[in-house]
């Protein structure tokens, strides 16, 4: 059986999260747009989601400028805040669950999750999520980074649900398994 | 409930803090932003402990609160916001933290001195686990730590004082007069007593300022053994003999995890109390050990038997033999700094030794009394 692909426009990450700005959404859009072209990608390329949400996405980006490139010019901070980027709106279409909030150093995870509109103090209802970018790379590195990142995000002292996702612009394609 | 968010949020930047500089080695810095990492989230814990329905924030909460507390050594407060979170509906796992969290609180309390005062030149020895009641331990727990400790200190004088290892005989008369050891009535804790290292004044060795160097040095090296910080501590221990002698004695003294799960001392250093719980159970430590020169290729072998047999003919490579079941003979070279304090105890009794397998021979890497 064959899914109709999701839309996914980087641009709606310029209206923002409960936990991610506007302004830095849209840095986020910015990154993942320039990752996309410098792997050599139309403005529209076809992702496929594995894991725990299989799923089939056609994901629309910016055109790049070249300031932007110069900007985002660090290849290693750019694929993990563009991978940021697309990880947010991964969540936002596979879950119920939104980005609610940036997770300190140290925890072992990037970001808070909580259920779309919902506004539960501290720890109720909250997940865990955390990202990880790879320019380009095969199966075998999406395999050890899911692992890496689940034994990362596995013990946890809050006990809550993790996410890990992991986005790869080569091809370009990604994976969201649930802890 | 905001307010429990914002004071939480407080006491994590603080927690945050107190790591840092206790990074950059700021103890005191350390010390005051923990205080306030604790003070916030017990303001955070007061606001949530009435809302048995907001799980799990409130037995999270409470648990860091407790946790945090514990590290700034209030002892009493800690077992409060622990029993708060375990009246109300905690979720399992977190309760089955907060019960382990409490194991470390009244292990906290055996480590803490109550009325007794202890001098610079004596430091308390506590242990807690199954095999420990309330003032009763099993006596092999005991009397061979109590052993593995007096090992520890002649060792550390020892070395200290610049002596070569001694691989055969006993702690030469001026050092044994000038150490002498002395244990008090063990006390009703979990199972403590203090070790007390007497000096002479007329008996002062050169190079050593007092017994408390001696006791400070074993702290330090043993903090390190328990962070199981291999390289720090050979750079401390730079002679193979007491770097291989002092792992193994550490070992036997460490909790075997199972009947003894903790190993408590508490000495002053500088006048304020000095705690190390050490925990890792010994089956952890074995990358404290010496490397192997051929590493990773060699062959570990572990054999079952009877300990026989001692050759001391070969000064550089002494030699054991265990006789297992069957009667078949194993041959066991015992290298440096571990024939007298280590495998001397056990003759006779039945063993098990693990060791590097080389030709006919096994280089023996630890030796333990068969359970």
């Amino acid at each position: 059986m064959t899914t109709t692909p999701k839309q996914m426009h980087l641009a709606d990450l310029k209206r923002g999260t409960p936990g991610i700005t506007p302004q830095y959404g849209e840095g986020l859009a910015q990154a993942a747009s320039v990752c996309l072209e410098e792997r050599g990608h139309p403005i529209t390329v076809s992702m496929p989601s594995d894991g725990d949400y299989p799923d089939q996405f056609h994901v629309i980006r910016d055109a790049t400028t070249d300031q932007m490139k110069r900007c985002w010019a660090d290849v290693d901070f750019t694929t993990e805040q563009g991978a940021y980027g697309v990880a947010t709106l991964l969540v936002d279409a596979l879950t119920p669950l939104e980005v609610v909030e940036r997770a300190r150093k140290g925890t072992g995870f990037d970001y808070w999750l909580a259920p779309k509109g919902s506004s539960q103090p501290l720890f109720q209802g909250k997940s865990r999520l955390e990202v990880s970018g790879i320019r380009s790379g095969d199966e075998t590195a999406i395999v050890a980074r899911v692992k890496r990142k689940s034994k990362q995000i596995g013990p946890n002292p809050h006990h809550l649900p993790g996410f890990v996702v992991v986005v790869e612009f080569g091809a370009p394609r990604s994976r969201v398994v649930k802890r | 409930m905001n307010e429990a968010t914002q004071f939480h949020r407080a006491a994590m930047e603080s927690a945050e803090q107190a790591e840092l500089a206790r990074l950059r080695g700021d103890a005191r810095a350390a010390r005051e932003a923990l205080q306030e990492a604790f003070t916030n989230e017990a303001r955070a814990a007061a606001v949530l402990a009435p809302r048995f329905d907001l799980e799990p924030s409130r037995s999270v909460v409470l648990r860091s609160a407790a946790s945090l507390a514990l590290e700034c050594r209030e002892t009493r407060e800690a077992e409060r916001l622990i029993s708060q979170a375990l009246s109300g509906d905690p979720p399992e796992e977190i309760a089955i933290e907060l019960r382990d969290l409490l194991e470390q609180v009244y292990f906290a309390r055996h480590l803490e001195l109550h009325d007794l005062t202890l001098q610079p030149n004596e430091f308390q020895l506590s242990l807690a686990g199954p095999a420990v009641g309330f003032g009763i331990a099993s006596t092999s727990d005991f009397i061979d730590r109590v052993n593995h400790v007096e090992s520890l200190l002649y060792r550390t004088a020892e070395r200290k004082t610049g002596q070569p290892f001694r691989e055969r005989g006993r702690v030469k008369g001026k050092l044994y007069e000038a150490f002498q050891l002395f244990i008090s009535v063990p006390r009703a804790a979990s199972f403590a007593v203090s070790i007390r290292l007497g000096t002479s004044s007329q008996l002062a060795l050169p190079g050593m300022d007092s017994s408390v160097e001696v006791i400070n040095e074993i702290m330090d090296c043993l903090e390190l053994f328990n962070e199981r910080k291999a390289a720090a501590l050979q750079r401390r221990i730079t002679d193979q003999a007491y770097y291989r002698n002092f792992v193994a004695l550490a070992n036997k003294i460490a909790p075997d995890g199972d009947e003894i799960v903790t190993v408590g001392l508490t000495s002053l250093s500088a006048t304020q109390e000095r705690r190390l719980a050490l925990s890792t159970p010994r089956k952890e430590t074995h990358d404290m050990a010496l490397p192997s020169p051929e590493e990773p290729r060699v062959q570990r072998i572990t054999v079952r038997g009877t300990l026989k047999y001692a050759d001391h003919r070969k000064e550089d490579a002494p030699e054991i033999r265990l006789i297992d079941a069957e009667g078949k003979s194993y041959r066991v070279q015992v290298p440096a700094g571990m024939m007298t304090d280590i495998v001397r105890p056990l003759w006779e009794d039945e063993v098990i030794v693990t060791g590097v397998s080389r030709r006919a021979v096994i280089v023996l890497e630890s030796i333990d009394r068969a359970g």
